[in-house]
């Protein structure tokens, strides 16, 4: 097997694949094509644990229901471009909040709704090894959960390893590990993401993706509408 | 009312059958006034739901939803300072959500009593107003539980970025008051319009544009804010609660940046009829309105925490009163994992003394129960239209269990 992958890393390198195209192959290794809904557990050492149903709709409109725990099953977000709202059961009615907003623990919203980063990032090769890529990734608009992202992709499979996200002025925020490669929504993707604070190590979340379903979403589950009145 | 209660009966007897998904909220709260004697009140409610959907087709669907409430005082004391015992309701059974929804594709028709939740800003906010509130109850802000559900006929179309809706109600939906205010009793017969004798209607148009989403309102219903005519019933002295039709306009908007929401919510009605006074007996009429802007603040480097400010001015159909212009201030932040969160909502009038300071300590230690203590100060300006539902200082708690 050794010898064939040495050549396909070459042919690579022959044909001379950018860093848009590796990021747009990792992405499809993240992510199905099209809509699909997923069922996240995350676990924090600072916060309960807690289960998400997201759905997914494109790139840009993302539906977080909590399933765990108890007490906050109602609560939803919705993202729509670089809008947000929360459904709060008090008011019954979604209001808009701030980007900033966490979901839980160091699980920013955007770890879990926007997992795709072509199209959002421009990128290029900052450094290369037999095994993998290093691109430096830079937000293409505002409103993104991190501005500066440097992640490590894999070769062979264009499997993303680990990644860095940084502030503006290039300050690491937080490190990720994407680990637990499995079967999971058509082909192996990562199901475990280990996010840790840069400053404060002690601080880490888990995100477990549990099931992940392909399947076409009505575009009206992500109106505000329809969000508000549920 | 009883038609309603035979329904939810049924479909709780049901619902283990037909899988259907059964939810509810069983509270108990009680109330202390700080300064008006010995008057402590408390009150028992239950809140049921019932929902279930019926997939028809892969681009339609049914959805039944049966929410209703019932509640009793069971120690009576003045829900609001000098309303004598015994003059006000004890207990209630009422419909809150309870519709049928019939979704295909992007359009959606739903039946039935509604509570709609509407606007941007803390607080009460000014285009809130497609249900009626209901005045007998004793918690002031946004909670829904302080709305009157009615019969409504509803029909909403998504597209891409926004949506358009459509509403009718069948009869004129009046804004409800305790039986007697200051020992003066509350005539509210002329209230009472059967069913399809007369209609209110309205329609709202939703868009995000450029990040920033606003809703446009149009409401032609009957005055929501509470018009009380003064009579007499042969020497006593009376008010007599009554109806006109009015034609409203609401805006809507809300933009987000990193850490920052800028919220405005502004209304405004035609014609709103005035109560008349024993001295000036013809009926008049006023425009009337209310807005409300401000923003607040999520920072990044304090978890948990928000900060709001508000600017609020008012024209409310009262003769005398003119503009009134107010500040609002909102504090928030949460603690030991989102277990207690603390919150505090000021509501000052500037150039006139009218005052709410709501403060409240709200603990969720584990599963769904919830326990909230909160201190209420009311101090309405002698000119304010709110002037008669009193002044006090009272502590409240509440012990709540979802299921």
């Amino acid at each position: 097997m050794k010898p064939f992958f040495l050549l396909l890393v070459l042919a690579q390198a022959a044909l001379g694949i950018t860093a848009d195209e590796i990021l747009k192959k990792a992405d499809a290794i993240r992510n199905p094509d099209g809509d699909y809904v997923m069922k996240v557990d995350v676990e924090s050492s600072f916060d309960d644990p807690r289960s998400f149903e997201v759905s997914i709709h494109g790139n840009s409109r993302t539906l977080v229901k909590t399933l765990a725990p108890e007490r906050d099953k109602d609560r939803a977000l919705l993202m729509v471009d670089e809008n947000m709202w929360a459904y709060v059961p008090n008011l019954k009615r979604g209001v808009r909040v701030s980007l900033s907003q966490k979901l839980t623990g160091q699980a920013a919203n955007g770890d879990i709704s926007r997992t795709r980063w072509h199209g959002d990032y421009s990128a290029k090769i900052e450094k290369e090894t037999d095994k993998d890529w290093t691109l430096f990734l830079e937000a293409k608009k505002k409103g993104l959960t991190y501005e500066k992202i440097r992640a490590v992709i894999e070769k062979k499979t264009f499997r993303p390893q680990s990644a860095e996200y940084l502030s503006l002025q290039g300050k690491p925020l937080k490190t990720a590990i994407f680990t637990d490669y499995k079967s999971i929504g058509g082909n192996t993707r990562p199901t475990a993401i280990e996010i840790k604070d840069a400053v404060r190590k002690d601080q880490s979340s888990t995100l477990r993706i549990k099931s992940m379903t392909v399947k076409p979403i009505p575009a009206s589950t992500f109106n505000l509408e329809r969000f508000q009145g549920r | 009312m009883h038609g309603f209660r035979y329904i939810l009966l049924a479909a709780l007897v049901c619902a283990p059958a037909f899988a259907f998904d059964v939810s509810g909220r069983a509270s108990i709260d009680n109330y202390t006034y700080l300064n008006s004697g010995d008057a402590l009140f408390g009150r028992a409610q239950t809140e049921l739901q019932v929902r279930h959907a019926f997939a028809l087709t892969p681009t339609s669907s049914l959805d039944l939803n049966l929410e209703g409430r019932a509640w009793l005082l069971y120690e009576y004391g003045p829900l609001v300072p000098g309303l004598p015992i015994g003059q006000q309701d004890g207990t209630e059974i009422a419909p809150r959500n309870a519709h049928v929804s019939f979704t295909r594709n992007d359009l959606r028709i739903r039946v039935g009593y509604q509570v709609l939740n509407w606007g941007e800003t803390f607080g009460i906010p000014p285009t809130d107003i497609m249900n009626p509130r209901d005045y007998r109850n004793y918690d002031f802000l946004d909670s829904p539980r302080n709305k009157l559900s009615i019969p409504l006929a509803s029909a909403s179309y998504t597209f891409a970025d926004g949506s358009v809706q459509g509403f009718v109600s069948p009869r004129r939906n009046a804004p409800r008051l305790p039986k007697s205010l200051g020992g003066v009793a509350i005539d509210d017969t002329n209230l009472r319009d059967g069913w399809f004798q007369s209609a209110e209607a309205g329609a709202r148009f939703s868009y995000v544009l450029s990040s920033m989403n606003f809703d446009i309102t149009y409401l032609f219903q009957a005055n929501r804010f509470p018009v009380l005519d003064q009579r007499l019933a042969g020497t006593a002295p009376q008010l007599v609660q009554t109806l006109g039709n009015v034609h409203t306009v609401g805006l809507s908007a809300s933009k987000g940046f990193e850490e920052v929401v800028i919220r405005a919510d502004g209304r405004y009605t035609a014609d709103h009829p005035v109560g008349t006074t024993l001295a000036a007996p013809t009926r008049t009429y006023m425009d009337s309105y209310s807005a409300v802007v401000g923003a607040d603040w999520t920072p990044t480097f304090i978890d948990g925490f928000t900060i709001g400010a508000q600017a609020q001015l008012d024209r409310h159909p009262v003769p005398g009163v003119d503009t009134q212009f107010g500040a609002n201030l909102l504090l928030r932040k949460s603690l030991f994992r989102d277990k207690l969160e603390l919150e505090g909502q000021y509501f000052q009038g500037l150039r006139l003394s009218d005052h709410f300071l709501q403060t409240g300590i709200t603990v969720r230690p584990a599963g769904t129960w919830t326990a909230k203590v909160f201190l209420q100060s009311f101090k309405p300006d002698g000119s304010s239209p709110l002037r008669f539902l009193g002044s006090y200082d009272r502590l409240g708690g509440e012990v709540a269990f979802s299921f």
